[in-house]
């Protein structure tokens, strides 16, 4: 048998030679280096997930967003700090230069001349007004979430319903629909001329046209491809970059669109990279993989004194919100006393491990209507909890009904939630369930109103109070989840959107979240996040905003003052 | 032999129906549906967007209408993926998925097999405890674990590979290591247990009675009786390779059908888990077969009527 002992050792060692003939190749594989002038302008960032869509008018996303702001522009856009500025149009439409009517219901907006997809055609009125209708059309599919913040546009609502409700379906015929599109208040003038009528006077629609729904999208791509428009190859866009490559759930590649209009981007090239796993992706940029990832939140305390690491406040709160439809929350008394009851910055140390700021107001920093007194009669006083809940007839908590804290089966929801529950224990004496739901029944549950408390985490979608209001907390309003109905704030509300001084309304924004804070407190304002993430210190003059998406420093990525250093 | 055969193929009609039948009715019957959102769509939105993809109408017509589009090779269209077609999203993720396991099963096979065997003809000597700590070692090590350690080293340490993606060699290696050493100490296990069995057979002492050559003797005699129970066990193995592995997928952020499956199932992504389960029951069914058919090219004795 001493033979099979010889060839034993032989396999084996084969074995190891071919390890090392492996590794030693792999060595000496080629990086991204460029050779001899200069380090290639590249930027690798990781997404959490394949984009849902990359069509403006039906992204929803946070990652969806984050790349058609790099796809795409509309017509404005926004400055570092937040303010409107022209985009595609050659002057942002105000009263003094005749781009707002007297009346403040027709803007019109001029585009620069000589635009052009990044296919070489030519980019016009006609393609806004396309897109703008499309917006609206009720057969469009997307999540259609944000339509109706656009309803201010003449028609538009009409056009968007024409299907009628779940209870009372309306079918129109094709020319009927045909009708109310041309009904949408979008209208073409010329070719570089767009006008746009509105129903009612509005302050923040020109924020509104700088988002992505405003973002022109191309008629003849769009009729020949169908859905399938949006994949590399195919996608016709008009912002700083163009989509080269679309592998679906492994990688997304930008490059810089030679036909924009604007100002040449620092970055020649964008490589995102689907990373759903934060700790992968936390290795990979370790590895040198990446250029940018999230900080992973077991790692916050360790990265907090390195150099590469970044905490940005973001327009984001977190807030308990009680359901004004059910037992006991269907007393003020008692959600004031459950609001009171809870240790703000005790949350911040402990659960966000000091990454936020601890709050007792809805409408973060950062935002037109942010008020640094707001919901000082729901601020933390186990004292006054305690009593309130006397008050209500609950002395220390005897003959509360069962109470649940509904929340998301992911850590942070979970961490929250035994937060609170240990909160009100020690400072109310009031015992509460936490029930724990993955994400598709959690929405289920929470959007037709079954829940008596739940977290609401809320982001800006643009910097105005009225997004923190009145899409939230108006009477019937979609995202009204507490069943909240107060008409003295729905008209508060009402009048703000009317009304034509900015400081003006946003005063009625101020008092109709005191409203909602101190006399009713139907939500308990926690924290306003702050987001950490870690970049290379090779990328050059990132700039961050406090409505970023996805990818951190989104807004403004495609700026001429970015660059990558050797390294 | 061919009567049976195609007996086989037309009894994975049936099985994949009912596959079908209880994932469609266990899917639906879970709370929810694909039109979640950070932030929760309003009713008549998502009442809208059921009738679009006809998610409005009774189930069993729902069902009916699944299986018709089935028989056509339409597996419909993902609700999470801007309607590409199911067919589309899977099939990236299979080819994958599939690669991926291939290659482990191919080094669990390589490396296993004569592993056990040697370890087997070397009975109770060093390299038999060699093989058998490897073996277990192996066994006990869970893949993410072994995936940290391959990071720690190749990555972390000396830089040399990638961690995360899909697409070329280097990328492969962390991945294919980490998910074959289960295999690989699995198949060096049993290939032993079974070498050890037919090693005692008379017709292995004669072999060498003969004076056969020890090359002879192993190969022919020994290693393919052995085979056969390692066979049986060799099917659903790599069935459970090739179907993806959801962790050493999120692991090395590789685009497989595992991750696919898991994200559609909490995106109630309905088209894609429907189209992944059927795709699972039929490569396992198929590895059953297959395994039944080895069988017999391996044992002249088996034969199936």
């Amino acid at each position: 048998m001493a033979r099979t002992i010889v060839k034993g050792v032989k396999f084996w060692a084969l074995l190891a030679l071919l390890a090392v003939a492996i590794l030693g190749m792999s060595s000496c594989g080629g990086g991204d280096k460029d050779e001899g002038n200069g380090v290639p302008q590249v930027l690798r960032a990781r997404i959490a997930g394949d984009p849902e869509t990359l069509d403006p008018q039906k992204a929803g996303f946070a990652t969806d967003i984050s790349i058609t702001r790099q796809l795409f522009r509309g017509l404005v856009y926004f400055d570092e700090n937040l303010n409107v500025v022209a985009a595609a149009a050659e002057e942002v439409p105000t009263a003094e230069n005749g781009g707002i009517s007297n009346d403040g219901l027709t803007y019109t907006f001029k585009l620069r001349d000589g635009l052009e997809w990044s296919d070489g055609s030519p980019l016009t009125a006609q393609d806004w007004e396309y897109s703008l209708k499309r917006f609206f059309d009720p057969n469009l599919g997307g999540n259609q979430y944000y339509q109706s913040f656009y309803y201010v546009i003449e028609g538009a609502q009409e056009y968007n319903t024409a299907l009628g409700t779940p209870d009372q379906p309306l079918t129109p015929s094709q020319s009927e629909l045909a009708s109310l599109r041309e009904g949408v208040g979008v209208d073409t003038v010329d070719d570089r001329t767009l006008q746009i009528r509105l129903k009612a006077a509005s302050n923040t629609f020109l924020y509104l046209m700088a988002l992505w729904p405003g973002y022109p999208v191309k008629h003849e791509a769009i009729d020949s491809l169908g859905d399938a428009w949006t994949e590399a190859g195919s996608l016709v866009s008009d912002g700083p970059f163009m989509l080269t490559e679309w592998d679906h759930n492994q990688r997304l590649v930008l490059e810089r669109n030679p036909h924009y209009w604007g100002p040449k981007p620092g970055l020649d090239r964008l490589e995102l990279l689907v990373i759903p796993d934060e700790t992968a992706a936390y290795q990979a940029y370790q590895n040198g993989e990446i250029d940018f990832t999230v900080a992973p939140p077991a790692e916050l305390a360790t990265l907090k004194t390195n150099p590469e690491f970044h905490a940005e406040a973001q327009l984001s709160t977190l807030g308990l919100l009680f359901n004004t439809g059910q037992k006991p929350f269907d007393d003020a008394a008692v959600r004031k006393a459950f609001a009171r009851a809870i240790d703000r910055q005790a949350y911040v140390d402990l659960v966000a491990q000091g990454f936020g700021m601890p709050t007792t107001g809805w409408i973060p920093p950062g935002t037109p209507g942010y008020d640094p007194e707001a919901g000082q009669a729901i601020s933390f006083d186990p004292e006054a909890a305690r009593s309130l809940l006397a008050g209500a007839g609950y002395p220390e908590g005897q003959g509360l009904p069962a109470i649940a804290l509904t929340t998301v089966s992911e850590d942070i929801g979970r961490l929250s939630a035994e937060f609170v529950q240990e909160q009100l224990k020690q400072n109310l004496g009031v015992n509460v369930e936490i029930e724990l739901l993955d994400p598709p029944s959690f929405q289920m549950r929470v959007g037709s109103g079954e829940f008596q408390m739940t977290f609401l985490g809320w982001s800006a979608d643009y910097p105005h109070a009225e997004n923190w209001i009145r899409d939230l907390f108006h009477t019937g309003a979609s995202g009204n989840l507490a069943g909240y109905s107060n008409s003295r704030v729905d008209e508060l509300i009402d009048q703000a959107a009317a009304e034509k001084d900015p400081v003006a309304s946003v005063d009625l924004y101020k008092e109709a979240q005191r409203i909602i804070l101190d006399e009713d407190s139907v939500i308990a304002p926690i924290f306003h996040s702050i987001s950490a993430f870690l970049v290379k210190p090779y990328v050059r003059g990132l700039v961050f905003t406090v409505t970023d998406g996805e990818i951190r420093g989104d807004v403004f990525l495609a700026s001429p003052a970015i660059s990558i250093a050797s390294h | 032999m061919t009567a049976y055969f195609i007996r086989r193929l037309l009894w994975l009609v049936p099985v994949l129906l009912f596959v079908a039948a209880i994932t469609f009715v266990l899917m639906h019957s879970v709370p929810g549906g694909p039109w979640d959102r950070d932030k929760p769509l309003p009713p008549a939105a998502v009442e809208q967007l059921n009738r679009k993809y006809g998610l409005d109408q009774p189930l069993w017509e729902q069902f009916g209408r699944y299986l018709l589009g089935l028989l056509h090779g339409d597996l419909g269209v993902s609700y999470r993926q801007s309607d590409r077609p199911v067919t589309e999203v899977i099939g990236d993720g299979i080819k994958v998925s599939a690669t991926l396991g291939g290659l482990a099963m191919l080094v669990s096979a390589v490396v296993g097999l004569p592993l056990g065997i040697v370890a087997a003809l070397r009975r109770n000597r060093a390299l038999d405890y060699l093989s058998v700590s490897l073996a277990t070692l192996g066994a006990s090590t869970p893949n993410f674990v072994l995936g940290i350690i391959l990071i720690v080293i190749f990555a972390s340490t000396f830089h040399l590979l990638p961690t995360i993606g899909w697409g070329s060699w280097k990328q492969a290696i962390m991945p294919v290591l980490a998910l074959s050493a289960l295999p690989t100490a699995f198949l060096a296990r049993i290939t032993r247990a079974s070498t050890l069995e037919v090693l005692n057979q008379d017709y292995v002492r004669t072999a060498w009675a003969k004076g056969l050559s020890v090359r002879a003797v192993v190969l022919r005699h020994v290693a393919r009786n052995a085979l056969i129970p390692v066979l049986t066990l060799a099917g659903p193995l790599a069935a459970a390779l090739v179907t993806g592995s959801f962790i050493i997928e999120s692991q090395f952020a590789i685009p497989g059908v595992g991750r696919a499956f898991v994200t559609a199932i909490f995106g109630r992504d309905y088209g894609v888990i429907m189209g992944v389960t059927l795709f699972y029951g039929l490569v396992v069914a198929t590895a059953n077969l297959a395994v039944d058919l080895a069988y017999a090219a391996a044992d002249p004795r088996i034969r199936y009527r």
